[in-house]
């Protein structure tokens, strides 16, 4: 592993932060911790850095132990590269200055190559010798890229690294930067609060919540596969429709029997998730249910529909499909195995 | 925004007051008054303006400044002038306002009578009004009196790192050394200064006070003072070990160097009689007491007595040169200064 | 992200493209005319006079300004950047009240320092006659010397720098040095390649202020008798009766200053400065347990020496001279705070109005006005009071001729009125507003101004309901910075003062010129305290801003 971070805490003052947190990437992969502001992703990213002191836990790059409580490698000895969410580019240096910073010791023939390289890789070349305030947003965030990249570090961190761009940029530039990333086959750990940014970037994703990740895992997976309700409903969108165990664990709930993919106590009441994609509309299907919104998508359109004891449900559908609010339609489930958690009550 | 609306109106307020105080500035002329530019400072003349004002009802009104800034600014106010009277406290300075035409004759029996001639202008523009005698302090526990003499005689090398003095940049070393030119010629002074500074025990200081102080202190033996800095600090501890030497006494000697506190009635004066009745009532033996007494000088007038702690040190023969030398030489003097390498 | 703070330099306003020309050209020129008057006197040359100075004076006064000025210039860096990194970034026992307390050397004038650390430390003071009672002998310490009058120039003058820097610092916040840090450098290295250039536009305002003002000082050397280009220039007037050399030597110092500033504009040209936009400045740097008291340490020791002994100092005399403290005090004190209130107002105005002007108009020729309105700072009092006097007195003559011809006897216009004391503080003061205006301002971008023009806000409504707010700082610390100035002002005041209007620092002027420095320190310890007051209440409005930028 590159990266390993093992059952860390971390407090400001008594307040905890973060708690037991751990996450491993394998040279080369990128991960990403993905959450609502305030979840403590940022913080765990200082930690990597070195900003924060650990309570609890230890961080470990490549094969030395960079934190562990009462001690923290100073950050500029842990080889961990970052890029802040406003680049904090040094306004009094050139973009080349920039990424030129980091490269100490270096003979100047080989720092004046790296930042060639360098400024090759995020295709800026043309712009060297500009000044920040001269650069436009997106050029801004590559040359914080390329400047944290140069010293070639074990392990880049990025913090909310598109969050400044505009949405089109964002997407472009999320792939750029992972194709960049991957180049160079740099491992990194992205933070983010955006699901799609998360997906197009990331290798491994972990679902932050109040300073703890709730699932580890690829995006496949935590949308398929959510570990808790609270990843079911952050990621994608959703339902919970009421249910109860039969045997075998068949699962019935108003629209038919589903198959769980866990093991379920029978009898038990139970949340079953259902993506929009689980309801299909069929005109045939003698299963009717009222629309009480709907959402264009361009090629599908995104119903909401109310079922006659007031569950809701969310369909996606074709967009040639078209119907008004308050008109009843025809839907059938087409979900064999389902993700299912114990009810609340 | 309320800060905004209370910086305009702490704007607007500031402006009213300003212009109201700049009205009620505006000097009101009153027939009985006289306009004094003073280069004495205001604790050495307030007093005795207001006992002229007390006995006469004439209203004095005064400015103080160095005398570089108050001759430039009689010379800019030309015939506007709202001053009568410059008061100085040397007599190079009154030479040079008398030289770039600033000062009006004054005909007065009274003045020539109290005042001796080598204290005043020979065409009477200026007149002197105290006596600032510069002389030699020394420390009785390292110097006999007998090894003292005269000014020039500091120049000798016994005095090698026994001497101390105040910057050439005072102009009471200035006028010293102008006197100095006057009697000997530029050659020999020069020689006399270079003198001096080999002599040095320390680099200048800024004020004859520190001066004092050091040779009290040991630092060195003998300095060049006006006498009323070492009558200010007795008067705070009469113990010190600090003893006046009145230099150039002999018989071949021309005495020692005084200079002047002074005035001259301005060449536009508005109160021409008023500012001639001032300087009478300065040079009368009733004020010359208290004019000379506030600041331990001594008068011009030889008849008036002088403070006890003054008296103390005894009776010496001035220099009978007359103290416009001090203003014809200065430039010379500070020339000569600066080549003998005396800062 | 787009950098704030964008090109003040980008949008020329054309709506009201006159207004700024002429303020720029009205403010130089009010300017100009001391400086013309000092100029002039090259219509009569001293040939005789410069040969003598040249041979015997310039050459070992020059280098003793230069070194002077080196000197001062980096003792008020190394005094004002350390004590503002520590206070603006790090966090150590004691950090808050120094913080202000740092400031308060601003209200002692340098030559009381001066006077003080001779009195106190030179062969006579008690320090060296107890040593030397104690041991016999004592090692002598050079404090009349070029070391000595750095050090006091230097402890007296590092406020300008640790003002602008604090600053500096405090908006940059830490991102950048924790950006620096993740690129493999140490904070020490952060500080010196990151934290340090970037503050540098404003630490070189704050530099450039201290500098005019050594250059300018003429008690501080005094006090020494460390002769300076400035002593060479009084030596020549009050010396040698020449005012026309003197004014000469002067004009050669202004030529020099104004080159300075444009080098130093120049180095800089095509980089930007501006702060982050976010507001990262509640976190601070802690510090290690040695590295605290250390820290608290030195912050302590500079405010002990430039604070505390002098303070303590001025106390005893005071109290040894109170005998002279009677009602006429409160006449000083109110003249003191009425001229440096109303100064400080007529200087913000017009430094407010340049950095407006400049911020409209751009060119070569705007930016030489704007340069030349600053330069009354570098110009020696006395020189620039008299340079000043002259045309007032022209003008009063001219006034008083008409009023003849039309037979009636008018008094003077401007000579001896307030209105010409407040024109010549503006004109020596100009550059001590100006430079903390100047610097908020190009914090305002023009995006606000935009922003709040397309919701209907007039030129009024932007400037009352934007910038003024904006601008609190920079206008509480020129302000303050103005005040103080005005307070321990004393050529101009001496010069142009109505009858009657004796200040606290005239006061002071009097007593010093005669030797009297122990009864000077009752006048001085009132001009301390009071300029004391705008200093704290400057500290309290920073830190309430510091705290609603954190939050």
């Amino acid at each position: 592993m590159q990266l390993e971070i093992l059952n860390i805490a971390v407090e400001f003052g008594n307040k905890p932060i973060l708690e037991n947190l751990s996450l491993a990437l394998a040279p080369g992969e990128i991960g990403c911790l993905l959450g609502a502001s305030g979840c403590g992703k940022t913080t765990a990213l200082r930690a990597i850095a070195g900003f924060e002191p650990l309570k609890q836990g230890q961080i470990v790059v490549g094969a030395e132990q960079i934190s562990r409580p009462g001690w923290t490698l100073a950050p500029q000895l842990r080889r961990v590269g970052m890029v802040f969410q406003d680049y904090a580019l040094f306004p009094h240096l050139s973009a080349a200055d920039n990424i030129g910073f980091g490269l100490r010791g270096a003979n100047r023939q080989h720092k004046r190559q790296r930042v060639a390289d360098m400024l090759d890789l995020v295709g800026l070349s043309a712009v060297a010798h500009h000044y920040p305030h001269q650069l436009s947003g997106g050029q801004q965030q590559r040359v914080a890229v390329a400047r944290a990249l140069a010293p070639d570090p074990a392990v880049l961190l990025m913090d909310e690294p598109f969050s400044n761009l505009d949405v089109a940029l964002r997407e472009r530039l999320s792939l750029e930067v992972r194709a960049i990333l991957k180049e160079a086959g740099t491992t990194a750990l992205i933070v983010t609060h955006d699901q799609n940014e998360a997906f197009a970037i990331a290798d491994r994703i972990g679902l932050m919540n109040r300073g703890k990740i709730e699932q580890w895992d690829s995006a496949y997976n935590l949308y398929h596969r959510p570990a808790s309700r609270m990843v079911a409903q952050f990621i994608g969108q959703s339902v919970l429709v009421p249910g109860e165990v039969q045997d075998n664990q068949q699962i019935r709930i108003a629209l038919g029997c589903l198959t769980s993919r866990t093991p379920l106590p029978a009898n038990s009441c139970v949340d079953v998730l259902l993506r929009p994609d689980d309801i299909i509309h069929d005109d045939n299907s003698p299963l009717l249910a009222t629309v009480l919104a709907k959402s264009f998508r361009g090629a599908s359109i995104l119903y909401t529909l109310g079922m006659p004891d007031g569950t809701r449900l969310l369909s996606l559908v074709p967009s040639h499909h078209n119907h008004a609010i308050g008109e009843a339609i025809g839907i059938r489930l087409d979900a064999e195995h389902v993700i299912a958690f114990p009810s609340d009550s | 925004m309320r800060s905004a609306v209370s910086l305009r109106q702490c704007a607007k307020h500031l402006l009213l007051m300003v212009s109201a105080i700049t009205l009620l500035a505006s000097p009101a002329w009153a027939d009985e008054e006289v306009v004094v530019y003073s280069a004495r400072n205001e604790q050495l003349i307030k007093p005795l303006f207001d006992s002229y004002e007390k006995a006469t009802g004439v209203r004095i009104l005064f400015l103080t400044d160095k005398e570089g800034p108050l001759l430039a600014r009689l010379k800019a106010e030309g015939t506007n002038t709202p001053a009568d009277l410059l008061l100085t406290v040397d007599a190079g300075n009154l030479w040079q306002a008398a030289q770039e035409g600033l000062l009006q004759p004054v005909d007065s029996a009274v003045l020539q009578n109290k005042i001796p001639a080598h204290l005043r202008d020979p065409d009477n523009l200026w007149f002197g009004l105290s006596v600032r005698a510069r002389t030699i302090v020394y420390n009785p526990q390292r110097v006999k009196p007998e090894e003292l003499s005269t000014y020039a005689a500091l120049a000798e090398p016994q005095w090698n790192k026994r001497l101390c003095l105040r910057t050439s940049n005072k102009v009471y070393n200035q006028s010293l050394v102008a006197m100095l030119i006057a009697e000997n010629g530029e050659a020999r002074t020069e020689e006399i200064v270079r003198g001096w500074v080999n002599n040095l025990a320390t680099p200048p200081f800024a004020d004859d006070n520190s001066a004092l102080l050091a040779v009290a202190a040991g630092q060195c033996d003998v300095t060049l003072v006006n006498t009323y800095y070492l009558g200010r600090l007795l008067k705070e501890d009469p113990n010190l070990p600090l003893k006046i030497f009145w230099p150039n006494q002999q018989v071949d000697n021309s005495g020692t160097h005084v200079n002047i506190s002074g005035g001259g009635v301005t060449r536009h004066a508005r109160h021409p009689e008023a500012a001639r009745k001032l300087l009478e009532w300065l040079a009368s033996d009733e004020a010359q007491a208290a004019f000379a007494g506030v600041n331990l000088e001594y008068p011009v007038n030889p008849k008036v007595d002088v403070a006890p702690i003054v008296a103390a040190w005894g009776e010496f023969r001035q220099s009978p040169l007359n103290v416009a030398f001090a203003g014809a030489h200065q430039a010379d003097a500070v020339r000569l200064m600066d080549r003998a390498g005396y800062r | 992200m787009s950098i704030p703070g964008q090109a003040a330099t980008s949008h020329p306003q054309s709506q009201d493209a006159r207004w700024p020309k002429v303020a720029i050209v009205a403010l130089a020129a009010l300017t100009m005319l001391p400086l013309a008057v000092i100029f002039a006197s090259f219509a009569d040359p001293q040939a005789e006079i410069w040969a003598h100075l040249g041979e015997f004076v310039l050459p070992r006064l020059l280098l003793n300004t230069f070194w002077l000025l080196l000197g001062v210039g980096v003792g008020t860096a190394l005094l004002g950047i350390s004590l503002a990194w520590l206070t603006a970034v790090c966090d150590f026992p004691g950090r808050r009240w120094l913080t202000w307390a740092l400031l308060l050397p601003l209200a002692i004038p340098g030559y009381v320092l001066g006077f003080v650390m001779i009195g106190l430390l030179d062969f006579t003071g008690p320090l060296q006659t107890s040593l030397r009672e104690l041991l016999g002998a004592a090692p002598p310490i050079p404090i009349r010397s070029r070391g000595g009058v750095i050090a006091v120039m230097a402890l007296t003058l590092y406020p300008y720098v640790y003002l602008v820097a604090r600053n500096a610092f405090a908006t940059q916040g830490r991102r950048a040095l924790e950006a620096a840090q993740t690129l493999g450098l140490n904070r020490w290295q952060g500080f010196f390649r990151v934290a340090l250039p970037m503050a540098r536009p404003w630490i070189a305002g704050g530099l450039a202020m201290v500098l005019m003002e050594t250059l300018a000082d003429f008690g501080t050397v005094a006090v020494f008798n460390y002769d300076t280009f400035t002593t060479a220039i009084y030596r020549a007037w009050f010396g040698m009766f020449n005012l026309s050399a003197a004014s000469q030597l002067a004009s050669l110092l202004v030529v020099l200053v104004f080159l300075a500033l444009l080098l130093e504009q120049a180095s800089r040209r095509g980089q930007r400065f501006t702060p982050g936009s976010r507001a990262d400045r509640g976190e601070r740097i802690v510090l290690g347990t040695r590295a605290r008291w250390l820290a608290a340490l030195w912050c302590g020791l500079v405010f002990f020496t430039a604070v505390a002994v002098p303070l303590g100092q001025l106390l005893i005399w005071a109290w040894q001279s109170r005998a002279d403290l009677d009602s006429r005090y409160l006449g000083f004190l109110g003249h003191s705070l009425v001229l440096a209130t109303s100064g400080a107002v007529v200087v913000l105005t017009l430094g407010l109005t340049l950095a407006y002007a400049l911020r409209h108009r751009q060119g070569t020729f705007i930016s030489l006005s704007g340069r030349f309105s600053t330069l009354g700072y570098a110009i020696p009092g006395a020189v620039l009071a008299v340079g000043f006097y002259l045309p007032v007195s022209w003008i009063d003559r001219q006034w008083i001729a008409l009023g003849d011809s039309l037979g009636n006897r008018w008094e003077p216009l401007l000579g001896g009125t307030l209105v010409a004391m407040l024109l010549a503080y503006a004109v020596r003061f100009l550059t001590v507003g100006f430079q903390p205006l100047d610097a908020a301002l190009h914090r305002i971008t023009h995006n606000m101004d935009e922003a709040a023009r397309s919701m209907g806000s007039s030129s009024r409504d932007i400037l009352a309901r934007i910038h003024l707010p904006l601008l609190r700082g920079g206008l509480a610390t020129a302000a303050v910075l103005v005040f103080v100035d005005i307070m321990k002002e004393m050529p101009i005041t001496l010069m142009t003062r109505p009858f009657g209007w004796d200040t606290l620092a005239l006061r002071v002027f009097e007593m010093t010129s005669e030797g009297e420095w122990q009864r000077a320190a009752l006048p001085a310890i009132t001009l301390v305290l009071t300029g004391l007051i705008p200093v704290l209440l400057l500290m309290r409005a920073s830190d309430s801003d510091e705290i609603r930028h954190a939050t």
